[in-house]
């Protein structure tokens, strides 16, 4: 390997490290998610899968609060240059506490709500495999249009925790990328 | 640029995390509904437009009737819902919403062809 190889390499490290650094969303969304996917997966844990890809954006937001609360515990942090000019320096780091709290109260309670719809797409899912599977003859769905009608309301259900899951997303990203840019900014 | 790059990735991760869910617990056209599932956000936005569309020229929606059996299909999607996850019971309430909304529909048609009907009889 040359020298000018070698350089070329650190090089691409440090933009990259650079890179991660300013766009702190991007670094969380690398790491997090697909190593949280990984573990589960490796353990051969089907339910936990579920369970931890939909708390990703729970996760993120405990993310941001960890952020906060280290940058605020230190004596001279980005969020006491924040808000060095205002003369209620001590209410505002008290309410960016506040507000991240709300952020995962609101996370928390979409998250509920995309929790039950993704259950009811997978109920759904079942019964429609057991209306393709059974005989017709036999007739154990008697109801008109059931296939049809048990798509339909799939399509509703996840339709339902697909758009949870992007305002969750969303919500929560919008606040880190705002703890991010006055961490970045210190 | 930044905010570019930060919007590309909460799109990533929603693909991401919606693919995986739909490829590991789904049973039949898997990728069918990964696909529509990706496009969702876009669907969404085009629907919030339409939306401000109708409200600015005043035009409600038109509900088709609502299919025969899907309150049946609910009951039976419920059950397996208990059988499988538990908790309390979730009442059915999506065909009876449907109707209501086809109801305002007809109430509304109805509505429109009263006027029309008085209009052409002051005319006459």
């Amino acid at each position: 390997m040359e020298i000018r190889d070698i350089y070329f390499h650190e090089m691409t490290i440090d933009h990259f490290g650079a890179f991660i650094q300013t766009n702190l969303v991007v670094f969380v969304a690398l790491v997090l998610l697909p190593l949280k996917w990984l573990v589960v997966r490796v353990l051969k844990d089907p339910e936990a899968e579920a369970v931890a890809l939909m708390s990703v954006p729970e996760d993120i937001c405990y993310v941001a609060l960890g952020l906060v609360m280290g940058d605020m515990v230190s004596g001279n942090g980005a969020f006491q240059k924040h808000f060095a000019g205002s003369p209620n320096s001590s209410i505002d780091k008290c309410l960016t506490v506040g507000a991240n709290l709300a952020v995962a109260i609101l996370v928390h309670r979409l998250s509920q709500g995309c929790t039950a719809y993704f259950r009811q797409w997978r109920a759904a899912e079942a019964a429609r495999a057991k209306d393709q599977d059974s005989d017709p003859r036999q007739g154990s769905l008697q109801i008109p249009n059931a296939g049809d009608n048990i798509k339909r309301l799939m399509v509703r259900y996840l339709g339902h925790f697909s758009l949870g899951y992007a305002v969750q997303l969303a919500i929560v990203l919008m606040w880190l990328h705002w703890v991010a840019k006055v961490v970045a900014g210190a | 640029m930044r905010l570019i790059i930060e919007i590309l990735t909460v799109y990533a991760i929603y693909i991401f995390g919606t693919s995986l869910l739909i490829w590991r617990y789904g049973n039949k056209d898997r990728a069918p509904i990964i696909v529509l599932t990706a496009v969702l956000p876009f669907m969404v936005v085009i629907v919030f437009f339409e939306v401000f569309v109708r409200a600015l020229f005043q035009r409600a929606p038109q509900m088709n009737p609502c299919p025969d059996g899907l309150a049946e299909a609910e009951r039976i999607v419920e059950k397996h819902r208990h059988e499988m996850f538990g908790g309390a019971p979730v009442p059915p309430h999506i065909a009876h919403e449907w109707q209501m909304l086809y109801a305002k529909t007809l109430e509304r048609e109805a509505a429109r062809v009263q006027k029309f009907a008085v209009r052409i009889l002051r005319t006459a």
